[in-house]
């Protein structure tokens, strides 16, 4: 049904996590990678979200550059942000693929000002970013704030409590999209085929400290069909990262 | 593999149709391969321990594959006791479970008292939900209290799966079931610490889907004694489906 489909995850990590006790290093990600038959992962390394994003980046680029089928992903955090000019004007040119906020779990809001700023210098940049979701109400915040992005803006993690406000998000905003993580509910993943079409989700892990076997399995399980199956785990990503 | 899914919910989903009734729940399962389930009652966690109990006995009566576990409230104690009086004789029924006002505090110890006492005559397993560290920390002042019964502590403590690991390595009462975060390291640290024979597979679905708690189990490359434990022999025993006539 899958097996023979290059599978691509958007959302995977590697590097130290306190609140996992999963071996996060790159070996570790490339053995769960090999063990579930996925071809390319966009990762990004953990020092980035928790401590700086400038060693952080530092660190994904020289792990990516190792590893042909790791995609490098950015991370800004605007709390540390002082001037408009920053490292983010050069991701494009630095090969970074995407890049990721992570706005609850570093603790700022989408309309921060900080955060605004970003966002027009990430519009020049035109690359995907990715946002995680958590609570009800941070997507559409996030939505608000970077409705101009000329690039796909992917929701990651959405679950139960955001999976409506995710929907609607996206019937009204062509250029959101949704990653499949935290989709394990029973009849989620259908129900965002059904309501806005599976050329808009992308197959998302969050590796190595979540079990790539369950978000798989929640793929393999859903009533969507094998052509779905193929845009959420190769197609649309191939064509949203320009692979 | 035969498995026993040991924490699932009739009702409660957000998505229209899903484990509303027990043709729909029958319809998850089979699809998943699972032999067995034990169903709580979103309605009586939520709304009406009488009447949600009430619907769940009809639902697991017609059901062959699907057991049923009653849901007391510490706000309706009266009710909860009556309502266990109408329905834990009732084969169908293997469990019991409390829960209080709000979904991730405690059950306070001393409001359900009352009905852990009236519910100790049937000898059956208690239900507690630990979705945190504070939880965890009743329900292992529970177990050492009624330390006669077994104790299923149903979440694993969620994000602090390690304090339910310990509080299980403290009592031999303790029961973890393996739901909560799908993190894959928290199932084989309990196996470490308790053994495999007190641990349980649960889902928690429709919240989660049986095949993403499924892979979990999986991606930890369990030995299939082990496997076979955690995923049914485990639940036939506690549940004494063992020695049922």
């Amino acid at each position: 049904m899958i097996d023979n489909i290059e599978i691509i995850d958007v959302n995977t990590m590697f590097g130290p996590l306190p609140a996992a006790a999963s071996d996060l290093s790159v070996d570790a990600l490339e053995e769960m990678m090999q063990k579930h038959g996925i071809r390319s992962c966009c990762t990004l390394s953990t020092v980035g979200v928790l401590l700086d994003q400038n060693s952080g980046n530092s660190a994904t680029r020289a792990a990516c550059s190792e590893h042909a089928h790791l995609l490098p992903v950015a991370t800004v955090n605007p709390q540390n942000v002082f001037t408009v000019d920053g490292p983010y004007t050069r991701f494009k040119a630095d090969g970074f693929r995407m890049v990721r906020l992570f706005p609850s779990q570093q603790g700022w809001t989408a309309d921060y000002a900080p955060c605004v700023s970003v966002a027009k210098r990430l519009e020049v940049e035109g690359l995907p970013i990715m946002a995680d979701v958590k609570e009800p109400g941070e997507a559409s915040r996030l939505v608000r704030a970077l409705m101009a992005h000329p690039a796909p803006l992917i929701l990651c993690g959405v679950g139960e409590s955001t999976l409506a406000e995710s929907i609607f998000l996206m019937r009204s905003h062509p250029g959101v999209f949704i990653e499949t993580s935290n989709l394990v509910s029973v009849g989620a993943l259908k129900q965002v085929i059904e309501c806005v079409g599976a050329d808009r989700v992308l197959y998302g892990s969050g590796a190595p400290s979540r079990p790539m076997a369950s978000s798989l399995a929640i793929i393999r399980a859903a009533e969507i069909d094998d052509e779905q199956r193929a845009q959420i785990l190769n197609k649309n990503a191939t064509s949203l990262l320009g692979l | 593999m035969a498995i026993f899914d040991v924490h699932s919910f009739l009702g409660g989903s957000y998505i229209p149709g899903i484990s509303h009734n027990g043709a729909s729940v029958n319809g998850i399962i089979q699809a998943r391969q699972i032999e067995s389930t034990l169903l709580l009652s979103a309605h009586a966690r939520h709304i009406d321990p009488v009447s949600g109990n009430r619907i769940l006995k009809a639902t697991v009566e017609q059901n062959p594959n699907l057991y049923g576990c009653l849901v007391t409230h510490t706000n309706r104690i009266e009710a909860s006791i009556s309502v266990m009086r109408e329905l834990m004789t009732n084969r169908k029924f293997l469990a019991m479970a409390i829960v209080g006002t709000h979904e991730n505090e405690p059950v306070q110890h001393i409001v359900a008292d009352d009905i852990i006492n009236a519910y100790r005559r049937y000898g059956k397993p208690l239900f507690l939900f630990a979705h945190n560290a504070a939880m965890v920390t009743t329900v292992l002042e529970i177990a050492k209290t009624f330390n006669m019964l077994k104790i299923v502590m149903v979440g694993m403590g969620g994000h602090d799966w390690r304090n339910a690991i310990a509080a299980a390595h403290e009592t031999t009462n303790i029961y973890l079931d393996t739901s909560g975060v799908l993190d894959q390291a928290k199932l084989p640290a309990a196996i470490e610490a308790i053994g495999a024979h007190r641990i349980l597979f649960g889902s928690g679905s429709p919240h989660v889907d049986p095949v993403a708690a499924l892979g979990l189990i999986d991606e930890c490359g369990l030995a299939p004694e082990t496997r076979r434990r955690i995923l049914h022999d485990n639940a036939i025993k506690v549940f004494g489906l063992d020695q049922a006539v």
